[in-house]
């Protein structure tokens, strides 16, 4: 009877199951796109350099002097591979020093972050070329553009990089450089030089160590549990190493998405609490215009509570079909999505590239937020059909019969 | 088993929501006994629909006794009353009430269901006592393909199809033209006489009232006229 109750007013059935699915399609649809450009963003911003884990010294994060360095670095790289959920893992030596230039007296020099690099390991997306190409070999150097204008230097063209070495030497070293990199980051385009690994151990003076081992996990929702997983199984080693995930590292990253997120849990609640007060308005009207047949149900025998137990039911029905439809036009949408993706239009690609992020986002069907929305839809149906339920007790029988007489 | 149906004591019914308070029962003294058809009759605002709400339990008298079929109302709670009303009384009412969504087996079903009985038993029952009231060719019909005259039989045979000792009926052929209502009555007279079902209508309807065996005219509030006769 519940069911068929549903169709008396078709249309504001089908009103109240559009707003039900309106709200459960928007808020999935949200959060897929938000996980999908979430993913996205961290894969671009862990990928241009840092990587989803790094193995350093416990001291580096904190205090990073060439010193700290991460020992017998080549046999930690080959064990952490050989670990589950681990993609990749690259050795990295890393130091600030003065990068000069061109001939004597149109000489130019900049300070810049020296990154050792083993071409054969390295997956920062960085390495992809503006110019030229990525260092294959020791004696090259790979820039960033920026530092490439500053220094008015080409590919071919000698530089020279000279720092301070581990043990507080003078670390010296004369490259070539092959080409330029753009990372969509103007700062680090400004002021990062890249050269050949062992080049960096011997300048430098590292000898068997280096800096970091910089780590992509298969999947960068589960880096900090690789991270936990490294530290369990390789700690004890000879020497003292700390595993931190890219929430370590970069915790402007995990603020900003954190951010972005609670914003998304903002609307979805202001969303479900205006579709919960368009319910409560359906369920109000259908108790009025039902007054007299609620008085005629009462009259012959049926307890208020059974009434409210009814109208439950009829409520319950409506959440289910709202999610179903929300949920069915969401997955639909959403996988068809998934594949073509979508752009925001030009206004927003000056934004999206600001994160690294591509002109075209491709959402990934969130189950979580689908199930949990449904769930609460359903809840919230229930609690709209609560209050007009409980007018049931104080219906005056006679009053509500007289209604039709 | 008492040979009382009905029994009401210094029934006073006061509505004192408005500024003046309105009497609408004045100390009534009311008796039905079992297997009786008694018809309340009186102007509007004679008191008659309050006196049939207050014996259905549907509302209850500022003073007074009020028992059905033994049970003092005045003592029962809410759920008492409504299981009460559920499984000894039966209503017909002017508008009759059907669920729209409902086919008329389906309505004639729905008090069973309330009672807890088994849909097969139910279904049984329901379609029996529609054949009996002549009703069998319209069991699949909604209310809004019935006209009146079908509406008011499906409603008489929901209140009786779980056997109640008492039909209450409040202006049942209200809405209906002569001939229709006297098809109504012959079915009530049906239900009166054939299974002892204890009959109390109030009308405005000199039909209803020849049809009665038992006449109670009401003014202002109070019995005026207790006549009985055998009937139409």
């Amino acid at each position: 009877m519940a069911w068929r109750n549903l169709w008396r007013v078709r249309r504001r059935t089908w009103l109240t199951v559009a707003g039900v699915a309106f709200a459960i399609f928007f808020v999935v649809f949200a959060n897929s796109t938000q996980r999908g450009t979430f993913a996205l963003m961290i894969d671009n911003a862990t990928g241009i350099l840092s990587g989803h884990v790094q193995a350093q010294h416990p001291a580096y994060q904190d205090d990073p002097r060439p010193r700290n360095t991460v020992a017998d670095a080549a046999a930690l790289r080959a064990a952490i591979m050989e670990q589950p959920g681990v993609r990749a893992a690259t050795l990295r030596g890393m130091a600030f020093a003065l990068v000069s230039a061109g001939s004597e007296g149109r000489e130019r020099t900049f300070g810049a972050q020296i990154i050792g690099m083993d071409p054969i390991t390295e997956f920062a997306s960085i390495r992809r070329p503006a110019t030229g190409r990525f260092i294959a070999g020791p004696g090259e150097a790979f820039i960033g553009a920026g530092l490439a204008r500053n220094l008015n230097a080409n590919a071919g063209d000698e530089l020279v990089v000279l720092g301070t070495a581990k043990e507080g030497g003078v670390a010296a070293v004369a490259v070539t450089l092959a080409g330029t990199f753009e990372s969509g980051m103007a700062e680090l385009d400004r002021a990062t030089l890249a050269l050949h690994f062992e080049d960096f151990a011997e300048a430098f003076g590292l000898g068997g160590e280096a800096h970091a081992v910089a780590i992509l996990a298969d999947d960068s929702a589960d880096a900090e549990a690789v991270a936990q997983r490294l530290a369990t199984t390789l700690d004890g080693g000879a020497a003292p190493v700390r595993f931190a995930s890219w929430e370590t590292l970069q915790p402007e990253l995990v603020q900003f998405v954190e951010l972005k997120a609670w914003g998304s849990y903002l609307i979805s609640a202001l969303l479900i609490v205006l579709v919960t007060f368009s319910v409560m308005n359906a369920f109000v009207m259908a108790v009025f215009e039902r007054t007299a047949e609620f008085g005629m149900l009462k009259a012959i025998g049926m307890t208020p509570g059974a009434i409210r137990r009814m109208l439950q039911i009829e409520a319950l029905w409506m959440s289910v079909l709202g999610v179903a439809v929300g949920v069915g036009i969401s997955a639909a949408v959403i996988g068809a999505l998934s594949t073509v993706g979508f752009s925001l239009g030009e206004e927003y690609s000056e934004m999206l590239e600001r994160f690294n992020l591509p002109d075209r986002l491709y959402p990934a069907f969130d189950y979580a937020t689908a199930f949990g929305m449904a769930a609460l839809m359903v809840v919230a149906v229930q609690l709209a059909a609560l209050l007009p339920a409980r007018r049931l007790r104080k219906l005056n029988v006679v009053e509500a019969l007289r209604e039709q007489e | 088993m008492s040979d009382l149906v009905v029994s009401c004591e210094g029934i006073t019914r006061v509505y004192a929501d408005d500024a003046v308070p309105v009497h609408a029962l004045r100390g009534v003294d009311f008796e039905v006994r079992r297997g009786e058809w008694t018809s309340l009759a009186g102007p509007s605002g004679s008191g008659k629909s309050t006196l049939l709400h207050v014996i259905g339990g549907l509302d209850r008298p500022t003073n007074g006794e009020v028992n059905v079929d033994g049970q003092r109302l005045g003592g029962l709670s809410e759920s008492q009353l409504s299981d009460l009303r559920l499984n000894k009384i039966g209503f017909v009412f002017q508008a009759y009430n059907l669920i729209p969504v409902l086919t008329a087996v389906e309505n004639v079903e729905f008090i069973m269901q309330l009672q807890g009985v088994g849909a097969a038993e139910r279904q049984t029952r329901a379609r029996a006592t529609l054949t009996r009231l002549g009703l069998d060719d319209i069991g699949d019909r909604r209310p809004g393909e019935l006209s009146g005259g079908q509406q008011q039989r499906v409603a008489v045979a929901r209140a009786v199809v779980t056997e109640p000792v008492l039909l209450l009926a409040d202006e049942p052929s209200a809405n209906l033209d002569s001939s229709t209502t006297q098809d109504l009555l012959e079915l009530l007279r049906n239900v009166n006489e054939q299974h002892g079902v204890t009959i109390v209508t109030a009308t405005h309807d000199p039909m209803v009232m020849d049809y009665a065996q038992r006449r109670v005219r009401l003014r202002d509030g109070a019995i005026e006229h207790d006549e009985s006769s055998s009937g139409a």
